[in-house]
């Protein structure tokens, strides 16, 4: 209040002026119509005392002849009383202030008149009317008397002539000091009158340029105001350019304000929002049920009762998922909506409602969760090195070492041209193949899934037509990662090195790790199995020897799970039991040598598939094809990657099951055989000779024929 | 007064009245219970799960609310659905808070409804 006083008090103080001004000649002109009345009035007096001065001269010559002709003067003497009284009573009047008759009707009374010529007038008429009007007054009195003295008589007589004789000097004098006196008060009424119009005129003039004031404050005011306004509008428009959020305000009905920041347009992709109603637009991105409740949402931030911060886990907007159209392609995002209250003096006005792409929010949180998840693998990691066999691991490290420095020095080796990015890239998947196959046995699942993206990355860039350097980065990332959890293994197989010297139960954890691994391919094949393992504690194979036993192993079994054993739906219609059967087994014979078996009653292998295989490859020709024999087949699918699979996955499909198999025996100078049947079942038999128990230097490959 | 058929959450939410603010009057684990003990001890402020046994939350706030209409409710649910919350604060709660609460969380929700 007293703030809009302070702006508003030039106007507030120009206004009460100009009510004063106008008071002021309505004042002046009540006041002077007054005082015209009166100086009219005193104008008619002086007038009239010019006629009495003439009645009382004419009255006093009629009643000296009557008197000398002896005739009645009553008459006479009644006119000259009241002439002569009433012009002594108004002269009395001007000169001393008073009252007299009025020249309508009544008394009035007269200003004592004190300007100097007035008064000069009024001292000259006084000095010659009073000597004859105290002698007329005698004269008047003896005359109306019933009877008068012989004495009386001779001074009325004296007092007559005297009378007339004075009268006939001065009465003209007096009348023209009457004119005089008249003249004077016609002055009077004439200044007044102008002094009036003057005051009147200077009063509109100074209330005209008082109006003038109030004009120019006002329009100052508005215009500054109109500034002001314009100044607010340019900075809430400005904010609404550059905010990176969609704000808008809504009310009761839930229609949107007249302004809105750019950033909402954005969000919404169109520039026709003011004015709309909330639902009309939203609808498209939510759902009816969250439509219906953000307006009961609203309605309860409408609600005074209701504490705002109270409500705010019940905002349906938290985070709203949407697809969105960028470049092209239709993108996820997430939305935040935001409300608040907005209030002016306790009543709430509107809700401002803020709406914000959380999408990288989102994002980075589901990367935490997966973060999180690869943490809690990790620690699942170092559950099972605490429970591995301790000396399988340092030989799985060793040797993944090396397989991850031969990857990189693939990597490093110049390359040119599409045919030798290939060739690259199937000698990275023969390598990562193997330390898939062994860290799934001892159960190390994210190296084995690391392993297996890698797989999936090369098969993509297999597809490629044109294949570069660039396209082995991602593989190289990979790598890293592999290599950085070795580096952890290590030094946590050296923390509890101390711990895990219990080489005794080595034996047995291999032929756990072995039906652990056989049970995790059967779960995720959807394959029934019962599976056996023996003869894998033989003691005192050197370690080196022992790791490629078992990888051996469970590229068998997986091989077994995968193509050999039906789903159990297809072993019910081939009258087959839907549990398949895996035998793995280790023997050494009398002479030292080590055989490795791995038998299962699946569906046998389908030579003619994988010859139709090995010439969609390009390893044979269609003539080659008729003509091969099964042995020769065998060598083929140890020698290069096939596969019968048409869908890869982290147990098999990419050809390189087989082939692992092949180049270990090749290393072991081993010889693989195979018998099969269709639908009756495969066994693959490994001879390994003796010099490997002993040796442990790595052979020369060798041919070697099943 | 606090209603919450869970005898664990009761105690969290005891422990975590301010004895200088609010006294206690009692705690009911149904609506029936709570709509007697409100009618005998008339709280101010009453906490309020919605998911209870026999009567439950949303019905013994329209009684509470019929009995005294300035009766301070503040709901405190697990409920992910939020349209029942929502109904709650029609049929006159002040306040939600969702379970999993801190202390602090329920400081100030208990702060923010006597504040009123």
């Amino acid at each position: 209040m007293a703030s809009i006083f302070g702006r508003y008090a030039a106007i507030i103080a120009t206004v009460a002026i100009f009510l004063v001004l106008v008071l002021g000649v309505l004042g002046n002109n009540f006041y002077t119509s007054f005082q015209t009345e009166a100086t009219a009035e005193a104008v008619n007096i002086a007038g009239r005392q010019r006629m009495l001065s003439q009645r009382t001269a004419k009255s006093l010559s009629n009643l000296n002849f009557n008197f000398s002709i002896k005739a009645d003067i009553s008459n006479e003497i009644a006119e000259l009383k009241a002439a002569s009284s009433l012009f002594d009573r108004s002269l009395k009047a001007f000169s001393e202030g008073g009252e007299t008759s009025s020249t309508k009707s009544g008394d009035t009374y007269l200003e004592q008149v004190i300007s100097g010529k007035g008064r000069k007038i009024l001292d000259d008429a006084n000095a010659l009317w009073n000597p004859l009007f105290v002698k007329l007054s005698s004269m008047i009195a003896l005359l109306q008397k019933p009877s008068l003295t012989p004495e009386e008589k001779v001074s009325v007589t004296r007092l007559i002539s005297e009378n007339v004789s004075y009268a006939s000097i001065n009465i003209n004098q007096i009348l023209k000091l009457m004119n005089d006196l008249t003249n004077y008060q016609e002055g009077i009424a004439t200044q007044s009158a102008d002094r009036s119009r003057l005051i009147q005129a200077l009063g509109i003039i100074a209330s005209l340029i008082c109006f003038a004031v109030i004009l120019f404050l006002i329009f100052g005011q508005l215009q500054r105001a109109d500034k002001r306004a314009q100044l607010a509008r340019q900075e809430t428009k400005k904010i609404f350019e550059t905010v990176d959020q969609g704000l808008f305000l809504i009310d009761r009905e839930f229609n949107m304000g007249s302004q809105h920041s750019k950033e909402l347009e954005k969000i919404f992709s169109t520039n026709s929002l003011a004015g709309k109603k909330l639902q009309s637009f939203i609808s498209d991105i939510v759902s009816n049920a969250d439509l219906e409740k953000v307006l009961r949402y609203i309605k309860l931030l409408f609600d005074p009762h209701k504490k705002q911060r109270l409500l705010r886990d019940l905002n349906p907007l938290k985070k709203l998922p949407i697809q969105v159209q960028e470049n092209g392609e239709l993108t996820n995002k997430y939305l935040r909506f935001s409300f608040s209250r907005v209030e002016t003096e306790g009543e709430i006005e509107g809700v401002l409602t803020s709406v914000t792409d959380i999408s990288n929010e989102v994002r980075l949180e589901n990367e935490l969760i997966e973060e999180t998840k690869r943490n809690e693998k990790q620690l699942e990691m170092i559950r099972v090195l605490l429970s591995a066999d301790a000396t399988m691991l340092p030989e799985f490290i060793k040797s993944s070492d090396d397989t991850y420095e031969k990857i990189n020095q693939i990597f490093r080796d110049p390359a040119r041209g599409t045919k030798e990015f290939k060739e690259k890239a199937d000698s990275v998947l023969t390598l990562i193949h193997a330390t898939k196959g062994e860290s799934g046995l001892l159960g190390l699942s994210l190296i084995a899934e690391t392993c297996n993206d890698i797989e999936i990355r090369i098969d993509q860039l297999k597809h490629k037509s044109d294949i570069s350097g660039d396209d082995f980065l991602s593989l190289t990332i990979l790598l890293d990662r592999l290599i950085s959890t070795n580096e952890q293994m290590k030094s946590v197989v050296s923390a509890i090195s101390g711990y895990s010297k219990s080489a005794q139960t080595a034996n047995s954890a291999d032929t756990q790790n072995l039906i652990k691994l056989a049970t995790e391919i059967a779960t995720r094949q959807n394959k029934n199995i019962r599976f056996s393992a023996g003869g894998f504690d033989l003691p005192n194979l050197p370690p080196k020897l022992r790791k490629n036993i078992l990888s051996l192993a469970s590229q068998l079994l997986r091989n077994a799970i995968s193509h050999g054993i039906e789903s159990p739906v297809q072993r019910k219609e081939n009258g087959k039991h839907e549990v398949g059967n895996i035998k793995l087994a280790l023997l050494q014979e009398a002479n030292g040598d080590l055989v490795l078996s791995c038998e299962d009653d699946g569906m046998g292998v389908d030579f003619e598939k994988i010859k139709l295989e090995a010439v969609k490859s390009g390893l044979i020709n269609e003539d080659d094809m008729r003509r091969i024999s099964s042995k020769q087949l065998l060598q083929l699918m140890l020698n290069n990657r096939l596969s019968t699979r048409t869908v890869a996955d982290i147990d098999s499909g990419r050809g390189a099951g087989l082939s692992v198999v092949g180049s270990i025996s090749n290393q072991l100078n081993g010889r693989v055989s195979l018998q099969t049947g269709q639908a009756k079942g495969s066994k693959f038999v490994i001879h390994v000779p003796k010099k490997n128990s002993t040796q442990s230097a790595i052979q020369p490959a060798k041919e070697n024929y099943a | 007064m606090i209603v919450d058929d869970s005898k664990l959450i009761r105690q969290r939410i005891a422990r975590e009245y301010d004895a200088t603010t609010f006294e206690l009057v009692g705690t009911a684990n149904n609506g029936f219970d709570a709509i007697e003990l409100f009618d005998r001890a008339s709280p101010e402020v009453v906490t309020m799960d919605l998911t209870m046994p026999e009567l439950d939350g949303i019905e013994c706030i329209e009684q509470l609310i019929i009995r005294e209409p300035s009766t301070k409710i503040l709901v405190i649910s697990a409920l992910n659905d939020t349209s029942i919350g929502m109904e709650a604060l029609e049929k006159g709660a002040m306040g939600f808070i969702t379970k999993p609460f801190s202390g602090a969380d329920l400081k100030v929700a208990l702060n923010e409804i006597i504040d009123s």
